[in-house]
């Protein structure tokens, strides 16, 4: 496919160089998402704190929030479980952007989810609820109950993303910021992700015709489209950088950052993980116990060809 | 059958050849007025459940243009095999019970209560019961998502106005708790349909049969078992037969209230509906999800089966 989308290239170098093979385009990106833990610049202020530099500084500022009555740290975990994006970050932190036991090394290499890095997030997780620095109704709750603990100031911090900076520049003005989370022992990784692509499969019947399409939608008028009503960063809040904190995103800066999990986990994984965060909150399962049944669902699913057996050459 | 001639039990041909024209011309009208349905649901409902079988014999994801290899049993196994399909069978069975029960006998009591007391305004009564009914069943869903909400929830504010100030439950997030919170959802809802029927069917009793008991001096109690229950058997069997089925298959209400990690938490509500959705919609697993539909049929049909059967043995005699 040509490489002919004035926009992408200007605006989304990032996802573009994730989006190409070879250099072709393969997959159009349709939205753009970061999690990590949203906080008001006035409250952390008023704590006397800044963004944590460490574990450790992370779970005392955590604990002078619980000390003056608000909610450390809330989001919600029915319906989708924001849990997991807790746990992207904190596995990011600890297991670095490559090496054993990295995000990397489990989707695209030999690593496992049974390793200490995984294992390690998943279990800092718990040591937060079981302190009562996560919000203690975070089992029950969903993120939009989350999202309304924090505007309405009964949570400090709340673990959300891309798709609620509109809503807190509209609440907030200016107030308002994002932190990535530090697991214990490691430093800040943003986790980020094109999801919800439009892609030409390699069983394609006409890929000229989809490669002609996925043309279409980044010139001209389906350009046009994306950018007035798409979700991705060339929406004109994203693409014109109305919003500055958008100026921090690694796609911005073109910082290094890990992967969104959850956009590589077929089904059976994905159920086993986010279901499995909340059985260890419960009590059910330990961590290990849930790095294992992941991993037993991540291999079902290889075995299934949900997962192509050799993923080296999709990194 | 039994209420066929035996002749036309045995021998059809036969049976049409000696007949009247008048009764075959009736024969002939009842055939014309069944075939429209017994061929719609043919094809909506009978090629649909023998295509399924056959697909759950097969490695199909479900969106692949080649059918895949067939694999005998094995995807019964794959399928089976695991935390979250033993979770939602026992919850299935659970469900079923409750269904069966709870809401027809809930529904039962009120009726009688309302029909048979001096409880005024009747009118008034009989639309209270029947408000539940007129929400669907995802909206009831929704709105006990908010009466659930641990901090914000009504159920809650209740339990900590009564002075249980420590007393916080989970409703949705323990997996201990949830699935009776979610079995609330529905018994509430489902006790609206039992109570009109049963409400209609108590009004339809003899009057003179209440009198004759109050006569001879049977209690409140005695009037409703010895001349209600009876005298509402059958409209009773409809209403579990009904109950059961929907028992079995909740699904809306799980998937409003667990949405995007249905049937959590940590699969405490997973039902055999929402495993069949989960494969066949989210995990491209076609066969699977034909092997659980399968399963399920099976569940339903067998417990449906037991049900009457013990319905029919335990019938008066006369």
């Amino acid at each position: 496919m040509r490489r002919g989308s004035d926009f992408v290239l200007q605006r989304l170098a990032a996802a573009l160089r994730r989006s190409s093979r070879g250099g072709q385009l393969w997959t159009l990106p349709l939205y753009y998402e970061i999690c990590g833990a949203s906080y008001r610049k006035s409250v952390l202020e008023s704590f006397d704190v800044g963004e944590p530099q460490s574990w450790e500084e992370f779970v005392a500022m955590l604990e002078k929030f619980k000390a003056a009555g608000l909610i450390p740290l809330t989001t919600g975990h029915r319906a989708f479980s924001q849990i997991q994006m807790i746990h992207y970050q904190l596995w990011a932190s600890i297991g670095g952007l490559s090496g054993p036991g990295s995000i990397t090394d489990v989707i695209f290499g030999d690593g496992s989810f049974t390793d200490t890095p995984s294992v390690e997030a998943a279990q800092a997780i718990l040591d937060l609820y079981k302190n009562g620095l996560l919000d203690t109704d975070v089992l029950s709750i969903t993120q939009d109950d989350g999202n309304e603990r924090f505007v309405s100031g009964a949570a400090a911090l709340n673990v959300t993303g891309t798709w609620f900076y509109s809503e807190m520049q509209r609440q907030f003005d200016d107030d308002w910021d994002m932190l990535t989370m530090h697991g214990p022992g490691g430093g800040p990784i943003w986790c980020t992700g094109e999801t919800e692509a439009m892609v030409i499969p390699a069983a394609a019947q006409d890929p000229d015709a989809a490669a002609l399409f996925l043309d279409f939608c980044v010139k001209g008028t389906g350009a046009q489209i994306l950018l007035e009503r798409g979700n991705l960063l060339a929406t004109k809040a994203f693409g014109e950088l109305a919003i500055p904190q958008i100026q921090r995103l690694p796609i911005i800066t073109g910082e290094e950052s890990s992967l969104l999990i959850f956009g590589w986990l077929p089904q059976n994984s994905q159920d086993a993980y986010q279901q499995g965060l909340g059985g260890i909150l419960s009590g059910i399962i330990t961590p290990e116990q849930w790095g294992q049944s992941v991993q037993d669902a991540w291999e079902q699913d290889i075995e299934d060809g949900q997962v192509p057996e050799d993923r080296s050459d999709l990194l | 059958m039994s209420a066929l001639p035996a002749k036309l039990r045995l021998r059809p041909l036969d049976a049409w050849r000696s007949a009247s024209a008048k009764t075959r011309e009736q024969w002939l009208l009842a055939a014309a007025l069944v075939t429209p349905a017994l061929i719609l649901m043919g094809v909506i409902v009978f090629y649909p459940t023998f295509q399924t079988v056959g697909l759950s014999f097969y490695k199909w994801d479900g969106i692949s243009p080649d059918m895949g290899d067939f694999v005998g049993l094995k995807t019964y196994a794959r399928a089976t095999d695991n935390y979250p399909f033993s979770q939602a069978i026992k919850n299935s069975i659970l469900w079923g019970v409750v269904g069966l029960f709870v809401p027809t006998t809930i529904g039962l009591v009120a009726a009688a209560l309302v029909e048979n007391t001096n409880l005024r305004p009747k009118a008034l009564f009989r639309f209270a019961f029947f408000v539940p009914y007129f929400f669907s069943m995802a909206v009831a869903a929704a709105l006990f998502a908010r009466v659930y909400d641990p901090s914000y929830g009504m159920l809650n504010q209740v339990i900590h106005a009564l002075g249980f100030t420590d007393v916080k439950p989970q409703w949705l997030g323990d997996g201990n708790i949830a699935i009776y919170a979610a079995m609330g959802v529905f018994v509430w809802h489902e006790t609206a349909f039992c109570y009109i029927v049963f409400s209609a069917a108590i009004q339809q009793i003899d009057r003179s049969l209440y009198d004759a008991a109050k006569v001879d001096g049977a209690s409140e109690i005695q009037v409703f078992r010895f001349i209600t229950i009876p005298s509402v058997r059958d409209v009773a069997t409809f209403v579990m037969t009904i109950m059961l089925i929907v028992g079995l298959t909740p699904f809306a209400v799980v998937f409003l209230l667990t949405t995007l990690s249905l049937g959590g938490p940590y699969y405490a509500t997973e039902i055999l509906p929402t495993l069949i959705f989960k494969k066949a919609r989210q995990g491209y697993n076609a066969s699977e999800a034909a092997a659980l539909g399968v399963i399920l049929l099976i569940l339903v049909i067998g417990i449906l089966s037991a049900f009457l059967w013990f319905r029919e043995r335990t019938a008066p005699k006369d």
